[in-house]
């Protein structure tokens, strides 16, 4: 990748393309998947296959059908802009045959403009990974692996409702180094024990049991990892099982020491803390993931993935989602406008709207939201524009002077989002 | 004007549920003055409220007009009762202006506690009374069974009761009959100087207030000089009719044996309240009707707009709602805690939720409120005695000789099972047991000495409750009692709250102070910060809870897909910050204050 590249790369918009499917669904999960096998017996054998093939028509549909195109791409003066990051994500998009993600990238780059030195990030799980899949997904041009380990102890893999075990997770870790220099490990702490129908309560998550992934991490030199907050989601299986009250959650100050102290041995050991949940060796942060907190436009494809798109001249944008039914995604038809309706806009965001955004999202980042570049979006000052705002998060002691987050703001950082709301 | 034996005054009494509404439209149908297509269900309840609740606040009146089948041409005024013990004064008012009662008992429930109040009440006021049996369309109708239960129960011959269905208009037509033949016409004498009893009134723009009222003798017409007997206040009428379905039908003069409407460009409701007698200056009555009790207002409490900008629309509002209701009083008042806000004072507590819930239905306001009180005496030991309605103004404990609180007479009318509920309940709140009679076999009046303070907390609820419905209610203040009372305190955070202080019996404090913190516990939300909840009287904290502090708040996650739906999330979040009030650095949702009114409901 040419340095030159690097330099333009902030303003590039991102692809996102999502693969909903899993091996089996998480019990804290609420992302839009689904386990495979419900899928294959409700709409047969091939519904990977299929929901590619209906992934692969709607990009044809981008090609011929103008008014889509426009849709889904900015434009950059006449041309459309070049993208350069790409995220397959899920759902457990490597649970597909390699050949369909070939195919997949390879059509991407047939319908948009993707740049040279674009980061390709693909999601995977320990255990659909082998040195096979892992050489043919290089290959076809990924060149960051995203794996969700999540954690190294048995017992609260199986807790969580993970389908690998820790050392299948290390074997994959130790696979994907071969063919991938560039990962990420996802990992969960502050997960519950789960009462057990004869021990009684199992204990939640120890601080002994987060250092093993610490040291792992560092250790294996792994160059990114986001360390995620356990949150109890509506309508997950860890919703009804705490309802039920056979959830056996740490202390929030448990909770929080793990925080702290996940956030120090990692800063200790060479990591940046760059946002909230995530830490990266310098230059290694995930360029796809920062457009989210940046403020940078966005595709998404796939099923239930959203768009933030410029939308008129005036600096109004969109925030789009494709239809998030399955039935809906897959079904076909000559009309060109078929592969469109599932759309459904979620805000259409005035320039006072992406301001705000601009600052709650860019205060998930560390370093708070770039003054410089709000300048370059906006045309105004952000001191003057949140003159109030940041005073006020300042007498809470939420933002340093430097308006970059404080210790306490990384604990409540709600209450600074709140405030842009 | 119409021929006064032709004149039915009557009112329909039902236990709850029972369809009183529902005959009452039927009966406006039948009579014609509405077609089906202009009728909404229950025209005479005509407030939201009303409806929902299933309860009549205000007094409503129609007049109608029915041939019936002797050929005789009749005027019927249907006039509807309020029907809860906060509003009984205001019932026995309305029953006054009767000469009978249409009494619905539900066919496939029978007589309930409500149907004996309300017929007792009747009997009281000497009214015939009609039994009708509804709902026989019902499957579970017993109409036979519920006729000899009449019978048996109230005394009250039922060979002939009409068995109807209001709701498919089923007998109406027989109801009508029966009110022409069997209810008496009015008596009076309209050579005699004006007697008129005032049984409601509303506040109109454009004429002032219309006093309802039933003439007993005289007449009265525009261009008379009328005096209100209570006060001696003089008006010129300036119109007098009849009611009309939701609207009045001026005539030239109403005269005794009617119910009708009198204007005088009165400005003040409290200038015309219900049970005073209206007569002429001209000619005034050598005394007026019996029965008038100035209406004092026994439960107060603070109302505070949630936020400050408000306090003038809390005014504006409360002033239109006092246009309607004599029975409303409010002076401004201060709280460290809340701010600006009124002191206001109610009949009781069902005048009191109802008088809220206009005020953030009707106008749109919200409202904080704080725990009702009543009126104390507090003989200070410097021989000065200080009426106190308000425990922030409760003196320094040293300078108290002693206090008095309100006591009533309590009639509770019940099944004799739940006798035992009944002694339990009243005991708890420092009842006193005075008498019980059988009525009849099955059923009890029980007597008791109670403090008002005691009912006023949602003790009507706690009736109900334990006696799965069947027992009424009914009290007078009979007088005031010297009673070990004290202010307890709630502090958040080592700061007292005053909007939460209120005046307890000595006994009940530390019963109360525990179940209090227990529950704020509850609602306050979590701080950065650990919050004690304590209970205290005088210095002494008597009772303690700890709302732990929560150490995150912050979502996790925040990638493409979940930015519109997390900032939702926050939204949500921001939206329950915002209705929640600042103490300190406490925020206390406005929950925190309900929570303290209906301490007991859940028992």
């Amino acid at each position: 990748m040419a340095s030159s590249d690097l330099q333009k790369a902030p303003e590039a918009p991102g692809l996102y393309v999502h693969i909903p499917f899993c091996v089996k669904k998480c019990r804290y999960c609420d992302f839009l998947s689904f386990g495979v096998g419900d899928c294959r017996r409700r709409y047969g054998p091939d519904i990977i296959e299929r929901y590619f093939y209906a992934l692969f028509e709607q990009l044809d549909a981008v090609v011929k059908e103008t008014a889509l195109r426009d849709r889904l791409t900015p434009r950059e003066a006449e041309l459309p802009a070049c993208y350069d990051t790409v995220y397959i994500g899920g759902g457990t998009p490597g649970l597909a045959d390699a050949g369909l993600i070939a195919r997949l990238l390879e059509k991407l780059a047939t319908v948009f403009r993707i740049g040279g030195g674009a980061e390709v990030t693909l999601e995977v799980n320990p255990c659909t990974v082998s040195d096979d899949k892992l050489r043919a997904y290089r290959a076809a041009g990924v060149n960051r692996l995203s794996m969700g380990v999540q954690s190294l102890s048995g017992r609260l893999l199986n807790n969580l409702g993970r389908v690998h075990t820790a050392d299948v997770a290390r074997r994959a870790v130790d696979a994907a180094k071969k063919y991938f220099d560039n990962i990420n490990l996802d990992f969960i702490f502050g997960i519950p024990g789960i009462a057990g129908s004869c021990a009684g309560s199992a204990p939640p998550q120890s601080i002994s049991e987060l250092r093993d992934c610490l040291r792992f991490v560092v250790s294996e030199r792994i160059p990114h990892v986001s360390f995620y907050s356990l949150i109890i989601e509506p309508g997950t299986e860890f919703d009804r099982l705490q309802t039920g009250g056979e959830l056996c959650l740490p202390d929030d100050a448990d909770e929080r020491s793990m925080y702290h102290e996940l956030r120090y041995f990692l800063t200790e050991n060479g990591y940046i803390h760059y946002e909230i949940s995530n830490f990266s060796k310098p230059g290694r942060e995930s360029r796809h993931n920062l457009k989210y907190w940046d403020g940078t436009p966005y595709t998404g494809l796939g099923l239930g993935a959203v768009s933030y798109l410029p939308a008129s001249p005036n600096g109004d944008y969109l925030r789009f989602r494709q239809t998030a039914d399955l039935s809906e995604f897959l079904s076909t038809g000559s009309d060109p406008c078929v592969k469109d309706r599932g759309y459904e806009i979620q805000e259409r965001l005035d320039i006072d709207a992406r301001k705000r955004d601009y600052m709650m999202l860019g205060f998930r980042k560390l370093g708070g939201p770039d003054p410089e570049r709000y300048r370059r979006l906006f045309n105004g000052s952000m001191a003057e524009d949140f003159s109030k705002e940041l005073r006020l998060l300042k007498e809470r002691d939420l933002i340093g002077a430097d308006n970059k987050l404080t210790a306490h703001g990384l604990d409540y950082a709600n209450e600074i989002f709140m405030m842009f709301i | 004007m119409a021929d006064r034996d032709k004149i039915r005054n009557f009112c329909i009494i039902a236990h709850i549920d029972h369809g009183k509404s529902t005959l009452a439209d039927r009966i406006l149908e039948k009579t014609g003055v509405l077609t089906a297509r202009e009728m909404e269900d229950q025209v005479l309840d005509n407030m939201d409220l009303e409806r929902e609740r299933g309860i009549t606040i205000k007094a409503q009146a129609v007049r109608l007009n029915y041939k019936a089948s002797d050929g005789n041409e009749y005027v019927y005024n249907l006039i509807d009762t309020p029907g809860h013990v906060d509003f009984n004064y205001e019932v026995s008012r309305t029953l006054s202006a009767c000469e009978g009662a249409v009494l619905v008992v539900d066919a496939s429930q029978g007589i309930e506690a409500q149907t004996l109040a309300n017929v007792y009440l009747a009997i009281d006021h000497n009214l015939e009374v009609v039994p009708v049996i509804n709902k026989i369309d019902l499957p579970a109708a017993q109409p036979e069974a519920v006729r000899k239960e009449i019978e048996d129960v109230i005394g009250l011959p039922a060979e002939d009761a009409p068995l109807i269905s209001a709701k498919v208009g089923i007998g109406i037509e027989e109801v009508l009959e029966q009110i022409a033949q069997k209810i008496p016409a009015p008596k009076g004498d309209e050579t005699a100087p004006l007697k008129a009893l005032v049984f409601d009134s509303y506040y109109d723009a454009y004429r002032g207030v219309i006093v309802y009222v039933r003439i007993v003798d005289g007449s009265v017409k525009r261009g008379d000089t009328i005096r209100f007997m209570s006060t001696g206040n003089e008006y010129t009428v300036t119109e007098v009719g009849f009611f009309k379905p939701g609207t009045l039908l001026p005539s030239a003069e109403i005269s005794a044996g009617e119910v009708g409407y009198i204007a005088a460009a009165i400005k003040d409701i409290t200038d015309a309240t219900v049970g005073d007698t209206v007569t002429l200056k001209e000619r005034p009555a050598a005394e007026p009707l019996p029965g008038y009790k100035a209406v004092q207002p026994m439960v107060f409490c603070g109302i505070y707009p949630v936020d400050g900008a408000d306090y003038d629309a809390l005014r504006d509002a409360l002033f239109k709602l006092k246009l309607n209701d004599a029975s409303l009083t409010f002076e401004p008042e201060t709280s460290q805690a809340l701010g600006f806000g009124f002191r206001c004072g109610f009949l009781g507590l069902l005048h009191l939720e109802i008088i809220q819930e206009r005020l953030s239905r009707e106008f749109d306001l919200d409202l904080l409120t704080t725990t009702p009180s009543v009126i104390y005496y507090v003989y200070l030991t410097s021989g000065e005695v200080i009426t106190l309605d308000n425990p922030s103004n409760f003196p320094d404990v040293s300078t108290i000789e002693h206090i008095e609180e309100p006591m009533v007479r309590g009639t509770i009318m019940t099944p004799k099972e739940y006798v035992g509920n009944i002694m339990e309940l009243c005991t708890d709140r420092r009842g006193e047991f005075v008498n019980m009679d059988y009525l009849e076999e099955t059923r009890v009046v029980l007597t008791f000495n109670l403090p008002l303070n005691e009912v006023i907390y949602d003790f009507f609820d706690a009736l109900k409750s334990r006696t799965r419905g069947y027992a009424s209610l009914d009290y007078e203040l009979t007088g005031y009692q010297p009673s070990k009372l004290v202010k307890l305190d709630i502090m958040l955070n080592g700061q007292i709250v005053d909007a939460l202080s209120f005046i307890v019996h000595e006994e009940k404090a530390y019963g109360r102070a525990r179940k209090i913190a227990e529950k704020l516990k509850d609602v306050i939300p979590r701080h950065q910060f650990e919050i004690p909840i304590q209970a205290c009287i005088g210095g002494k904290i008597i009772a303690r809870e700890t709302v732990k502090a929560y150490r995150k708040d912050v979502l996790a996650k925040c990638y493409g897909g979940d930015i519109t739906r997390k900032k939702k999330l926050l939204e949500k979040q921001k939206e329950g910050k915002k209705r929640m009030r600042q103490f300190g650095n406490v925020e206390v949702p406005q929950e925190a204050f309900l929570t303290v009114l209906k301490l007991d409901s859940d028992n």
